[in-house]
């Protein structure tokens, strides 16, 4: 902020004491004008400098209308003025959004514009890794569990931990042993599915040490050539988990064919995912559903079947 | 007594880690690459309940 012009630094002082006077309205509408006069002359850095106290100034009164629609305006001059994605940009969109309440009613559609933003100025197909981090931790303040997963698996190591964490609180909020696997699935297949083994390997080292530590089951460790197995006499499902991601890393197919044949219950339960991951891991092609009036229609008018 | 979930745990573990695996464990393609987020998972049977409330 030491670089911000006199000019500017005097339109914020008088912004900030129309703000504290309750003068909402009036604010808004000078520094929209100020700012829309900036971006007429293409001072950029000075109406993001401006939009960004601005938004942050409401942000911290309550006023989340406002606070927000400061933070759309600032994502236009971003496009506009082609901010690329590095340290300072995306810092400045986490200060915003961290002050944001996360019972903003408009503040999924925050999310996704800034996201939005970081898609189309860096080279991340799915958005910035640390912007994802706290957009993860806001969802999970939010309640919006679901969207916080999507978010933290594409995150960066911290959102690991923040997601390990997340699986855990959810399932001892019921307490109910039996859904374990149900919770830990879901940590092994986002990170094989994105093929990040190291982070599938790291959670389920972290959360099943934990459902060890505080539910005492019978287990017992398998060290095999570095790859360690907790075995669980009880519950299928974690063994099988463990075994699909060693078996991912081989890449053979055999192996995948005949885990699958063994635990054809977990199997059955994940089909989904592991079709994903046989096309994935295993080059094994996805049988197309078969669809037998539309094999027909096909065959009679002489085109290929299906879509 | 060895259940036979157990025998084949042991048996499976031989032969997965025989060889050394194509992708090492440590092995995490860079996110710039991920062009595919994978399958939806299913919603899970209970709700989360919000620390916020």
């Amino acid at each position: 902020m030491s670089s911000m012009n006199v000019k500017l630094q005097r339109t914020l002082q008088r912004f900030q004491i129309k703000i504290e006077a309750g003068d909402f309205y009036e604010a808004h509408q000078t520094l929209r004008t100020i700012a829309n006069r900036y971006v007429r002359s293409k001072s950029y850095q000075d109406a993001i400098d401006l939009i960004t106290q601005g938004s942050l100034s409401f942000l911290k009164a309550g006023q989340g209308g406002s606070g927000t629609d400061l933070i759309f305006y600032l994502l236009e001059v971003y496009d506009l003025a082609q901010i690329d994605v590095d340290e300072t940009s995306v810092s400045r969109l986490v200060q915003l959004l961290m002050a944001v309440d996360a019972s903003e009613p408009n503040l999924k559609d925050v999310v996704t514009g800034m996201n939005n933003w970081s898609i189309k100025f860096s080279e991340f197909k799915f958005g910035d890794p640390s912007l994802h981090n706290v957009i993860g931790s806001k969802f999970i303040e939010g309640g919006y569990v679901y969207e916080a997963e999507r978010y933290l698996m594409l995150g960066n190591h911290d959102s690991l931990l923040k997601y390990v964490e997340l699986l855990w609180d959810w399932f001892k909020q019921e307490n109910d042993a039996s859904s374990i696997g149900d919770y830990f699935s879901r940590l092994v297949f986002s990170y094989l599915f994105i093929s990040n083994l190291a982070w599938a390997y790291e959670a389920k080292e972290l959360f099943l040490q934990l459902f060890i530590d505080q539910f005492h089951p019978q287990v017992e460790t398998f060290d095999k050539n570095g790859f360690k197995l907790f075995f669980f006499s009880e519950i299928a499902d974690l063994n099988f988990l463990q075994l699909l991601l060693l078996t991912c890393q081989t890449k053979n197919k055999e192996l995948f064919l005949n885990l699958k044949d063994h635990y054809s219950g977990s199997s059955q339960k994940y089909s989904n995912e592991l079709e994903f991951l046989g096309q994935e891991y295993f080059g094994i092609v996805a049988k197309k559903q078969s669809n037998l009036l539309q094999d027909m229609m096909a065959g009679f008018l002489g085109g290929p079947g299906g879509i | 007594m060895a259940s036979p979930e157990h025998e084949f745990v042991s048996k499976f573990l031989t032969l997965a880690t025989l060889n050394q695996p194509v992708l090492p464990a440590d092995y995490k393609k860079p996110l710039q690459q991920v062009n595919s987020l994978g399958v939806a998972l299913p919603a899970l049977k209970y709700k989360y309940h919000s620390k916020k409330t």
